[in-house]
């Protein structure tokens, strides 16, 4: 009877602890899980389930953390893992390639409104552009996106960081030359 | 558009997404996962159920009949709904999650092997599902089908119950190997293409 009150608190103390952590966790961290999710997955609802599901993964694996890395290159990496396999499971949906605004190219010109509109478009396509990444190379510059230093994203991804760098360079390079052709595909 | 820090600025200038209470993701949270134990204890739960209620009716049946080839049809088909359950319990919830918190290279290969086993059993379920339960019902039907020869003789009609659960069959091999084999197939492809390193 004192053994099973002795488990039952243990267990509720561990659940309160499970919350505490969670609910910390989320405070920090939701606008960046939904950062990842929006690179993920296009539709409103699918980045919407994408984080819920996420959410999930951290919730079950709170219990089992321990310490062995970084809290926030743990939960970077729960997150990762989740969005590529609900990513894989996602029907791609084919995209038309669009043309880029007649003001793209304009911003000195631009009232602030247009600026803002600007700023957003470019935005959007910065997002389209890590969407089409291969998963290694998107994980790697939303990790860096999102501040980590390279030291934490070869925590994250098991990449050296050395490798990381010279990835990074690589995407960066992709990402120009996207929004390039982008752009001579609307002249 | 190429430097690092624009890419970051722009990249941290996103509107706020959402801003939900701690609290209320946590509850729904919580709410998932109810959800999704209560899930698999009601399919587990109506697949022994199922599995019971084929193994008594045709354990009955077996009791009851006075034609050898019916009984041994009965028992077959007994037999086997009891080794259906027997084998999803043994190899049909294998790596049923994988932990998300592993490199990404681990998680992949956890995920691939997840696909690859998840395909080989859809693969062969014609053989430790279907086919086992198919000859009890055939054996059966070839039972009725003498008894009725010697008695009455057969019609067409009397066709109609092999000709209904072949159908039947047929349809949940399409559904296991053809259609979700093939949407496995895929995603596991995505899965690879996605992370394979270039």
């Amino acid at each position: 009877m004192i053994a099973g009150a002795a488990v039952e608190a243990r267990s509720t103390g561990m659940e309160s602890r499970q919350r505490a952590m969670f609910l910390r966790l989320m405070a920090e961290y939701e606008p960046a899980l939904r950062r990842l999710a929006a690179a993920y997955a296009e539709a409103a609802t699918d980045r919407d389930d994408l984080f819920q599901e996420i959410a999930v993964a951290i919730w079950q694996a709170v219990p089992k953390f321990r310490r062995e890395s970084s809290e926030r290159t743990w939960l970077y990496r729960i997150a990762h893992n989740v969005s590529i396999s609900a990513a894989a499971k996602l029907r791609r949906i084919e995209r038309k390639e669009e043309a880029m605004p007649e003001w793209f190219d304009h911003a000195s010109t631009a009232s602030d409104a247009e600026q803002a509109l600007l700023r957003a478009e470019k935005r959007r396509l910065l997002i389209d552009c890590i969407r089409d990444l291969p998963a290694v190379d998107r994980q790697i510059i939303l990790l860096h996106l999102e501040g980590l230093s390279y030291a934490e994203i070869e925590e994250v991804s098991g990449f050296s960081e050395t490798a990381v760098a010279t990835r990074l360079s690589r995407v960066r390079e992709k990402i120009r030359q996207k929004i390039q052709r982008k752009r001579v595909s609307r002249q | 558009m190429n430097g690092g820090d624009e890419l970051r600025d722009l990249w941290s200038s996103q509107p706020p997404f959402g801003n939900t209470k701690g609290e209320e993701i946590m509850a729904l949270v919580q709410r998932k996962t109810k959800r999704f134990e209560r899930m698999i204890m009601i399919r587990n739960w109506t697949e022994c159920l199922a599995a019971a209620v084929v193994t008594v009716a045709f354990s009955v049946l077996a009791i009851l009949t006075g034609d050898a080839l019916t009984r041994t049809g009965a028992v077959i088909v007994a037999a086997s709904a009891a080794w259906i359950i027997y084998y999803i319990s043994r190899h049909g919830k294998a790596n049923l999650s994988v932990d998300p918190s592993q490199s990404l290279t681990g998680y992949t290969q956890a995920l691939l092997k997840q696909y690859d086993h998840q395909i080989k059993l859809l693969r062969s379920a014609k053989y430790w599902y279907l086919l086992p339960m198919y000859i009890g019902l055939l054996v059966i039907s070839a039972g009725g089908l003498l008894a009725r020869t010697r008695t009455v003789g057969l019609s067409w009609h009397d066709l109609g119950g092999p000709g209904f659960y072949t159908a039947i069959f047929a349809a949940i091999w399409w559904l296991n190997e053809v259609n979700t084999v093939k949407r496995l197939r895929k995603q596991r492809d995505r899965l690879l293409s996605m992370t394979t390193i270039s």
